[in-house]
């Protein structure tokens, strides 16, 4: 599928879409993010968010999963229908079918109610940045991720400077993960990017491989700073 | 009658056998004594056939005496005419003999159905008196009656309408017009379908069960005992309740059948004994027996009913109060908060504005806890919130969560100490239950002091507990702090509604585990919950080059 061209972005002053109907929530928001050097734009109802969008071609959109004019995840279905503008989902807590259904229909991370506002400048970061990488198409050869050193040509991994042996699955998996380095992905997308359509591949050979390479990665795998579980969704490496 | 030839065979081969014993033994006895040897026969073929064998017998027995021995022998002539008065007497002994036995083989299987009945009234009784719901009665009545009856069985109950809803069991389903008719006995209390002179085009039988005051349920039998062939004798047409019998109305056998206990005098003749009823009665009985239990149970649901509704707004009143409390401080030092904020003194010391800011951080961190902790409670209790158990590594459950306290945990030493074990529960919810174990553990221990969270496997069960060093429970404690809104006593100065471990319990329930808190000897409290392991955990995949 053909996508326009992403626009040239203001390097130092991203535009946010603000799609969000909690009029206290917005101001909050705008307030936060114009600190921290971005531009806000905001609409208050997915018709509304819907116009804007197509008006002012953001950078990312912040996009809350409950708007009174139906559906937000429609809109994120719509939007993937023809843009690939990062879009970050914003919902409340125990809605974990919704999170999972909105970064399946292509979302890139979410954020659950009530959020920091560190948290929240560091998601939209790092779904900046990979949007970035998808434009440039550039993936590099050598990721560093703290400590953690993939070096895709050559199928090495380091921690710390000291090599680190992986099976062919925990480093099909650790791959996805670092590539996608600070984004939650879920089972569905971790399985079909490891095993591709395999039948039969169930989030337990995740659960295997993760727990193996948590071993191997993190100082207490019960306690992981790399490798982060995000329950009932996903996994995220932590960037 | 007659369609079995083998009672006639057995006539024949009694006979047979009788004269060739008599021909034996006739060169040195007497022929009275022959004769005797008959009436033998006559009466074993009685006792083991019917009358109609047994009569077929004499008059056999009769030609065979005559023919063989009676002289002049080998033709049926008589010469001494004094014969014709044993030919007489043995016809008359077989008449006597056929009656009797006929008459006992009777009322041995009449006693013997009595005693099925019997018994199949006390084990209903034994049935019904495990009590239970409704509905739990219904399923257990249906499953002993099938058995009992040997017949499809539905009970049917109406809703609080008095509708009667379609319904499928012991794979039989009732629906449609059938369902109508059903409605139709229950309406009017009267029995209605086949066999009956109501709506008898129906291919089941519908007793309506009748308690005190109104109609209980319906009793569906799909079969039909009236049009059995081998009816007993003495019931005449329309006898009964109704029911279309065809029978000899000859040779009543008054075995005393009690009428059964309910009735309506004006829709239905009145109940007389007779044979064939102890067909019916055993339905009808049921039915009867049933329907006060039936009548029972639902009282007995009405006033559990109404005593949850008392119990549920007592708890509602108590939770709002406590709830509203708890709403309220973190609101009001927010509140004094940021108007401290918005108009500072001309004292104010500057660093006053960063602790103002942080009191209101933690305080909105209070408040949205509570409100998650009720949401997450009034789900549970809805049964909104379904277990979706999957195989999940210790380790990964308990990093998640401890990921998300780290926070909370900063001042403290957290010791784990974890089983390399694969347990199958919720992810998400076992996350939120070690949440409010830490959030717990922490409240109810002084800063700074270590907490503990262990875990294994121990046969089919794991376990996880999380240890704080704190004062622990009161004595006499340790069930009612997983009771909803309870507030021990060292909880007076701890800010929380009671919610945390009430949601702990249920989530740990709804997995089919267990939890229980405990007091350290060596001080401190202890919570420990359990979770069955059941299955078999997924086959992996072998990692070799993909």
């Amino acid at each position: 599928m053909a996508f326009p061209e992403l626009p040239a972005m203001t390097q130092d002053h991203p535009l946010v879409l603000v799609v969000e109907d909690e009029a206290p929530l917005r101001r909050y928001l705008r307030a936060t993010l114009q600190a921290f050097g971005f531009r806000v734009e905001e609409a208050a109802t997915g018709a509304e968010g819907r116009n804007q969008l197509v008006r002012l071609n953001p950078d990312v959109v912040l996009l809350d999963l409950g708007l009174p004019d139906g559906d937000g995840l429609d809109l994120a279905r719509e939007i993937r229908g023809w843009s690939r503008v990062p879009i970050l989902v914003v919902s409340a807590r125990g809605k974990e079918e919704d999170k999972i259904q909105a970064l399946d229909l292509g979302a890139d991370d979410y954020l659950t109610k009530p959020f920091g506002s560190g948290e929240l400048v560091a998601r939209i970061r790092v779904a900046l940045r990979h949007a970035a990488e998808v434009a440039g198409s550039a993936i590099e050869p050598v990721l560093e991720i703290g400590p953690l050193r993939m070096d895709f040509a050559s199928r090495e991994v380091s921690l710390a400077g000291a090599p680190v042996h992986l099976s062919p699955n925990e480093y099909g998996l650790l791959a996805v993960l670092v590539r996608h380095a600070g984004k939650v992905l879920t089972h569905r997308q971790l399985l079909h990017e490891v095993w591709g359509d395999a039948a039969g591949a169930q989030p337990t050979y995740l659960r295997v491989y993760m727990a193996s390479l948590r071993r191997k990665l993190e100082a207490d795998p019960a306690r992981p700073r790399l490798l982060i579980t995000e329950p009932g969704v996903g996994y995220r490496l932590k960037a | 009658m007659g369609q079995d030839p083998r009672p006639l065979v057995t006539a024949l081969a009694a006979v047979a056998l009788a004269t060739a014993a008599g021909l034996i033994i006739f060169r040195r006895l007497d022929l009275a004594d022959v004769a005797m040897l008959y009436v033998l026969c006559i009466t074993a073929v009685a006792t083991r056939t019917g009358r109609g064998p047994a009569l077929l017998a004499s008059v056999l027995s009769v030609a065979a005496l005559d023919f063989f021995f009676i002289p002049p022998r080998f033709t049926f002539a008589v010469q001494d005419i004094r014969h014709v008065g044993t030919f007489a007497v043995m016809l008359g002994v077989g008449w006597v003999v056929a009656t009797l036995a006929e008459r006992i083989r009777t009322q041995t299987r009449l006693a013997l159905e009595r005693e099925r009945h019997t018994d199949a009234l006390y084990r209903l009784g034994a049935t019904l008196a495990e009590g239970g719901a409704a509905e739990a009665i219904q399923a257990r009545v249906e499953a002993y009656l099938r058995e009992a009856l040997g017949v499809p069985v539905l009970v049917l109950l109406p809703d609080r309408q008095g509708r009667l809803a379609p319904r499928t069991a012991g794979g039989r389903s009732l629906e449609g017009d059938e369902l109508g008719v059903a409605q139709w006995a229950l309406d009017r209390a009267t029995p209605a379908g086949r066999g009956t002179r109501h709506l008898p085009g129906s291919r089941g039988l519908f007793l309506p069960m009748v308690g005190a005051e109104t109609p209980v349920g319906v009793l569906a039998l799909f079969h039909d005992f009236t049009l059995q062939p081998d009816l007993p004798s003495g019931l005449r047409p329309n006898d009964l309740w109704g029911f279309q019998v065809h029978g000899d109305p000859g040779a009543p056998a008054p075995l005393g059948g009690e009428p059964p206990e309910r009735g309506d005098e004006q829709t239905v003749p009145p109940f007389r004994p007779g044979a064939a009823e102890a067909r019916l009665d055993l339905p009808l009985a049921l039915a009867a027996q049933l329907s006060l239990a039936l009548e029972r149970a639902r009282l007995a649901d009405e006033r559990a009913e109404a005593r949850l509704r008392a119990e549920q707004e007592q708890l509602r009143s108590t939770l709002l109060s406590s709830v509203s409390h708890d709403l309220r401080t973190p609101l009001g030092t927010i509140t004094g908060a940021t108007t401290a904020l918005l108009d500072p003194g001309p004292e104010a010391a500057p660093g006053d504005q960063r602790m103002l800011l942080l009191t209101i951080h933690q305080e909105s961190c209070r408040l949205e806890r509570l409100v998650n902790n009720l949401l997450e409670l009034t789900r549970l209790e809805s049964g909104a919130i379904r277990v979706k158990k999957e195989w999940v590594p210790l380790e990964e459950v308990v990093g998640a969560a401890v990921g998300r306290m780290e926070e909370q945990l900063e001042d403290r030493s957290l010791t784990l100490r974890l089983g390399d074990a694969w347990v199958p529960l919720d992810p998400v919810l076992m996350e939120q239950v070690l949440l409010n174990l830490l959030d717990n553990a922490l409240k109810f221990s002084p800063p700074g002091s270590p907490i503990e969270l262990e875990a294994g496997v121990r046969g089919q069960q794991a376990w996880l507990s999380v240890i704080d060093h704190g004062p622990g429970f009161a004595a006499g404690e340790e069930e009612a702090v997983f009771e909803k809104l309870h507030r021990g006593a060292r909880s007076a100065s701890v800010a929380g509604a009671g919610l945390g471990l009430a949601i702990c319990r249920g989530i740990i329930q709804a997995h089919g585990g267990t939890i229980q808190a405990v007091s350290r000897p060596q001080g401190g409290g202890r919570i420990i919950l359990t979770l069955p392991i059941e299955g078999v955990p997924p086959e992996l995949p072998a990692d070799g080059l993909s």
